[in-house]
């Protein structure tokens, strides 16, 4: 007797979720590799470009690091990790109050609890690079120093670039196109 | 399951640890669930257990919810700033001897992840070393 329409399309489901589970190992594997390699980069990338922005208190590069989500977990979590680190918060003003600025308790905040990252959905791998100082827009924006020196102008738009450009060539090194 | 279970999973956890030899009665290290972890005076050694990502549910409607939690072990380093290597394989050990095969809890189901670690090295909290490991979590 023929397949009818309903079991050539119950088969089809089937043969779906069977190949889903055998290549979600295999490419969960391979995706963590090759995120793993990129959040490398980034930290190699940060710690070569010191002669764009120079750090002051360390809270900004303490704030900063890569985190891996499988389906919005964190699986792996890169912080940049200066040698040398703050003593204390960084104090700014901001709208003529005084905020006090801990980067690592603000790396810590935005990894804990149940935030996760938005890209939740099944089979997804993400790498967020993390800098949760909140004066990291205007070290970018060149306003930090107020004068001529911009020190840090265009620093995180240059590592965002220089990130897209190597995940192509880390993925060609793993044998996938762009 | 209940809104509740949010909070109680990282306690459920955590009572797991302390019934099954870690810390507890010989105060080698404390317990820190739900982002309970003071600002100041922090012990020698501690754990902390966060949830990890959102709950989830492999089902459409009633059923199993599942999560995961992170835990956190920090130990203190000593004056020259290299990593208390003792302290922290002593609480490991602990900590995999209690956690090596799944566990229930409850309506918990626990199982550690144990084909990664998340993370090992200096702590987010100053002067502190840390190993970060996944645990995934049914609710029944």
């Amino acid at each position: 007797m023929p397949l009818n329409e309903s079991m050539r399309a119950h088969n089809r489901e089937v043969m779906a979720k069977i190949a889903r589970s055998q290549v979600y190992p295999l490419a969960r594997k391979e995706a963590l590799a090759i995120l793993d390699e990129l959040g490398m980069f980034v930290k190699s990338w940060i710690a070569s470009k010191t002669y764009t922005y120079k750090d002051q208190t360390y809270n900004l590069t303490d704030s900063t690091g890569c985190a891996i989500y499988e389906n919005g977990k964190l699986v792996k979590f890169m912080p940049y990790m200066n040698r040398k680190q703050a003593s204390g918060p960084r104090t700014i003003t901001y709208h003529r109050a005084r905020f006090a600025v801990d980067g690592r308790s603000l790396l810590r905040e935005a990894l804990s609890g149940n935030a996760g990252c938005p890209l939740g959905r099944y089979g997804t791998f993400t790498l967020a690079v993390i800098s949760t100082a909140p004066y990291g827009v205007w070290v970018n924006e060149g306003s930090g120093d107020g004068g001529p020196n911009k020190r840090g102008r265009g620093w995180f738009d240059e590592l965002r670039k220089a990130t897209e450009q190597e995940i192509i060539k880390i993925k060609a090194a793993h044998g996938y196109s762009a | 399951m209940t809104i509740e279970d949010v909070n109680t999973v990282a306690e459920a956890l955590v009572n797991h640890l302390k019934a099954n030899g870690v810390g507890g009665t010989d105060g080698v290290v404390e317990f820190y669930p739900n982002d309970t972890v003071p600002t100041s005076n922090l012990p020698e050694s501690f754990v902390e257990v966060v949830g990890n990502g959102a709950l989830s549910t492999p089902v459409s409607d009633f059923g199993i919810r599942s999560c995961s939690l992170l835990l956190i072990l920090n130990v203190k380093l000593p004056g020259d700033g290299a990593a208390n290597s003792v302290r922290e394989s002593y609480l490991l050990n602990r900590i995999s001897n209690a956690v090596k095969n799944p566990f229930v809890r409850g309506s918990y189901h626990f199982s550690l992840d144990k084909k990664n670690l998340v993370y090992s090295g200096r702590s987010l909290y100053a002067g502190y070393s840390s190993k970060t490991m996944n645990f995934n979590v049914k609710i029944y």
